[in-house]
């Protein structure tokens, strides 16, 4: 193809057009850039960027009036150069967080939703929102995106060893409120958990972030530390894995130690040491192990309990 | 291709534009959302749009490109399969995505490489290059393209046992090979190879048993005297639909899995889950302990009710079970 001149309206156009894609700005900020671009070289009126805008416009961008409420800035809020989700591309994407929902960290989580939503935000659909809603709705997690401002607070108050007094849903009951000390934020199939200690509780709980109504920090050293000593106080687990080894094993989650059992070699001996005892009661009926808890016996006689109920459950 | 959304309708009257400006951005808007055009796509489209309503001359459409081109746009002639095509590599308004968007792109493009699911594994990649600039594109290709996704956990020896299995996958062809069961014995086996994947730390060949039409998960490093038959694999794995009710809870909490039917009832839910390794799903139901139950089929319920004698017998004395 020729190469020959270019159209020097249309060129001045795109550049406004990608300026504004940057940043909101104001006419003068729009003249010095028009001054300065070396295809340009000079100022235009206010009705030559008018005239700009109205073509922007009709190719479907949005771009509102420059007021004293956007410090008189021209702001793009949309604009259709970008791809087109369909229905197909919908699917896919779908497929894809499905197949890496059990792969996920707490962090990755926080990063694919982020990914996710700047893919329907930068996205050319007009039902972009709508569309995003949807997605959320039918993939295996929840779209914690109204939530931004507490993970930062909660992942902060974390840091500090804040204590928090908590309103929090219970599914069934109602509102309750807690006073906790925050441990850490996790994620787990689909949501996300604030693991803390509780006042009142001797175990960690688990407190889902989209159930939480109302977090206010409270000012109690001496409370922190009591709580923060009950969480140190917890022994190690300590389990034995029959006919497993060492190769073949594969770690419940947490920190742990693993060796042979000196008396028996196709033995494991599992020495974890867990913030959440319910987390692991999971983890070790999920993962189809025969085990022995040996230690301590609160946790041996909680998973006997559920075991025989779960048991009773089929031969009724 | 469709034209992109026009609503002519929500302008506003009398509104005064640059003609020769519209034009020239609704080509850069066909392009962004086609990538590849022909010049007489193009008119095509030109032609049908109502704010346009003509076609343009070669000229006028090499100096419109060329305007694109001086604005950033990478624009190539390509051909297809004889004609000349339009193509927009790269355009100024594709911005980089973070580092940490890049690495979880990376993630789903390795999960989807574990799994022969070619066509969406593909399309996503479609998609991927429409929303991100080449050079991220690229970086993507080289950690993901001709690589065991996951390489980084693996020893020099399992990365070529590995990629020799994978090879057998794609072949397609019935493997025969003995397989060392756990108390030491060798059993002679044939199994249609279907993806290899890396699962409690050990490879793990995935593959229809023929014989049962069943799905079977063999550890790699068991099977021994491996050699490929000249059949190619044919059957098909059957599904089971396994029906569970959850109760407490897991009921108000439960987020269904893909292709899971779930129906209310009272305060428990009735889930419906089409499978066809059977096995992997009760493993997971048993995550939910009493408040799960599988109600069908009955070997379902039965495999159920091993698995947690299973689990009490090593945490009970011996013999204490039968005295339940």
């Amino acid at each position: 193809m020729k190469h020959n001149s270019f159209n020097q309206t249309a060129y001045r156009i795109l550049k406004l057009f990608q300026w504004l894609s940057e940043k909101p700005m104001t006419f003068q900020e729009i003249n010095e850039r028009f001054e300065t671009d070396s295809r340009i070289g000079r100022r235009v009126s206010q009705d030559t960027l008018w005239f700009y805008i109205n073509t922007l416009k009709a190719v479907g961008c949005q771009i509102s009036r420059p007021t004293p409420k956007n410090q008189y800035c021209y702001h793009l809020s949309y604009h259709p150069f970008t791809y087109f989700l369909t229905y197909q591309d919908l699917e896919v994407l779908k497929d894809a967080v499905n197949a890496i929902d059990e792969e996920l960290s707490y962090h990755d989580f926080l990063v694919l939703t982020q990914w996710l939503r700047s893919v329907f935000q930068k996205s050319a659909n007009r039902d972009r929102n709508q569309l995003e809603t949807q997605f959320f709705d039918e993939v295996r997690f929840a779209n914690l995106c109204h939530l931004d401002q507490e993970i930062k607070d909660i992942e902060a108050h974390c840091q500090a060893n804040q204590i928090l007094k908590v309103q929090y849903d219970v599914p069934l009951e109602g509102t309750k409120t807690y006073t906790v000390l925050p441990l850490r934020l996790f994620y787990e199939q689909g949501y996300l958990y604030i693991l803390c200690q509780r006042e009142d509780c001797e175990q960690t709980s688990m407190l889902r972030l989209d159930r939480v109504q109302k977090f206010t920090p409270i000012d109690s050293p001496e409370l922190s530390s009591l709580l923060k000593k009950k969480v140190a106080r917890k022994p190690a687990l300590v389990l034995k894995i029959f006919d497993c080894s060492l190769q073949e094993f594969e770690p419940i989650g947490e920190p742990c130690e693993v060796y042979p059992d000196p008396s028996s070699r196709q033995d494991l001996i599992v020495k974890l040491w867990c913030d959440n005892e319910f987390l692991i009661k999971q983890k070790l009926l999920a993962s189809g192990y025969s085990f022995q808890v040996i230690q301590p016996l609160s946790f041996k006689s909680d998973i006997e309990q559920t075991l025989q109920e779960m048991r009773q459950i089929y031969l009724e | 291709m469709e034209l992109p959304v026009f609503d002519v309708t929500q302008l506003e009257e009398g509104l005064r534009i640059n003609v020769s400006a519209y034009r020239l951005l609704f080509i850069y808007l066909l392009l962004c959302q086609a990538q590849t055009l022909s010049p007489s796509d193009l008119n095509t489209h030109l032609l049908n749009h109502p704010m346009v309503q003509r076609t343009l001359t070669v000229e006028t459409l090499n100096n419109y490109i060329h305007t694109l081109q001086v604005f950033g746009c990478d624009i190539h002639n390509t051909d297809g399969h004889g004609q000349i095509m339009l193509h927009l590599k790269e355009h100024p308004l594709k911005y980089p995505i973070p580092k940490d968007h890049l690495n979880i792109i990376q993630l789903i493009c390795a999960q989807f490489f574990q799994h022969p699911l070619a066509s969406t594994y593909h399309h996503f990649l479609m998609l991927i290059r429409r929303i991100i600039p080449f050079n991220q594109i690229q970086e993507i290709y080289q950690n993901v393209s001709n690589k065991i996704p996951f390489e980084h956990q693996l020893s020099t020896a399992d990365i070529q046992l590995a990629e020799r299995f994978q090879r057998y996958c794609i072949d397609g062809q019935v493997l025969v090979f003995d397989y060392e069961m756990p108390d030491g014995k060798s059993i002679s086996k044939m199994v249609e190879p279907l993806e290899i994947t890396y699962h409690r730390k050990r490879l793990t060949l995935v593959g229809n048993d023929p014989k049962t039409n069943k799905k079977v998960r063999l550890d790699v490093e068991r099977i021994h005297h491996c050699r490929q038959l000249p059949n190619r694999s044919r059957s098909q794995a059957v599904k089971t639909m396994v029906t569970f009710k959850l109760m407490g809870r897991i009921a108000s909490n439960y987020r269904p899995y893909p292709g899971e039917t779930v129906v209310q009832k009272g305060d428990s839910l009735l889930v419906k889950h089409k499978t066809d390794e059977v096995d992997q799903l009760l493993k997971r139901l048993l995550r939910y302990g009493a408040t799960c139950q599988v109600l069908s089929p009955n070997s379902a319920r039965k495999e159920m009710l091993y698995m947690i004698d299973r689990m009490l017998n090593g945490l009970l004395p011996h013999n204490s079970i039968e005295s339940l």
